[in-house]
């Protein structure tokens, strides 16, 4: 089925279309949206999300873009929602403890990547973690650009910005980067 | 004690990306999230459902404030009027 196929098919509301899309696309959006958000369980939750806001809007979607683009923007939308949530909550409870629980924020052990080695486990975590401190669309480019390994103008299409401004989210994403992880080097 | 990273310094953290294998996502991702997209539906039948019983309850307490409303009106406006013709009455010096 080519993707033309898939998207009219899609536009049908048919189930099959839509089991060979969550088929094709489950892996790279679950993989996109927990290297944004770091977390196993948010990911997952993050991705389902994903698909379900593709399967309620595909009406409205004009082709202007590939599907692939489409998908990832709303998985980008969706993990920035959660961050600024976590964010929120993190707000409140710093004001009012007793109103919410506290949540974790380390870094999930189960997202560290198998294909890491041991001896690198502890630097990854380090890293990830000072990029869980950058801004949320620093946070983005780089992790789309650097960590997933996408081209300037595919994350540019997807956080629908120009390559300039990928590109200087980029350049200040590394500075803020060198500062976080100097205590490292100096260790 | 060193100011920042050099950019070779970074590179050289950052070149662990490249060993980094893509992680797939968890069993059972397509039912778990079907069985989501059914509750959803579900939840969103029963809401509509409950809206003509809900539509009904606020109409039906609207119309007993109203008639509460109407008939104290009522009562405080016949009142008034039987004031009124004492009023008038006392006035002329009559007697009703």
């Amino acid at each position: 089925m080519n993707e033309k196929e898939l998207i009219s098919r899609l536009k049908l509301a048919e189930e099959a279309a839509f089991k060979v899309l969550v088929e094709n696309y489950q892996d790279r959006v679950y993989y996109s949206v927990l290297n944004i958000l770091q977390n196993a369980n948010e990911a997952e939750d993050t991705a389902q999300e994903t698909f379900i806001q593709v399967f309620e809007s595909i009406g409205s979607f004009k082709e202007a873009s590939s599907l692939a683009t489409w998908i990832y923007r709303i998985a980008v939308r969706k993990a920035l929602e959660k961050l600024r949530k976590q964010k929120n909550r993190q707000r409140i409870n710093s004001i009012i403890p007793w109103w919410m629980p506290s949540e974790e924020q380390s870094i999930d052990a189960a997202y560290l990547n198998p294909g890491i080695s041991n001896e690198n486990k502890e630097k990854t975590t380090l890293i990830f973690k000072a990029i869980s401190e950058l801004p949320n669309n620093q946070r983005i480019a780089f992790t789309l650009i650097r960590v997933q390994g996408m081209k300037h103008d595919e994350a540019s299409a997807i956080m629908q910005l120009s390559i300039k401004a990928i590109e200087s989210l980029l350049s200040r994403a590394r500075e803020n980067l060198k500062n976080k992880l100097k205590n490292y080097y100096n260790s | 004690m060193m100011k920042t990273l050099s950019d070779e310094q970074l590179e050289n953290e950052l070149s662990i990306f490249s060993t980094m294998k893509e992680t797939a996502s968890p069993d059972f991702f397509y039912t778990r999230l079907q069985a989501r997209m059914g509750k959803k539906a579900s939840l969103a039948n029963a809401a509509f459902s409950f809206k003509p019983v809900l539509v009904i309850c606020i109409l039906t307490l609207f119309l007993i404030i109203n008639t509460l409303l109407i008939g104290k009106n009522t009562n405080v406006a016949k009142a008034n009027s039987n004031n009124n013709i004492e009023v008038l009455a006392a006035s002329y010096d009559q007697n009703i």
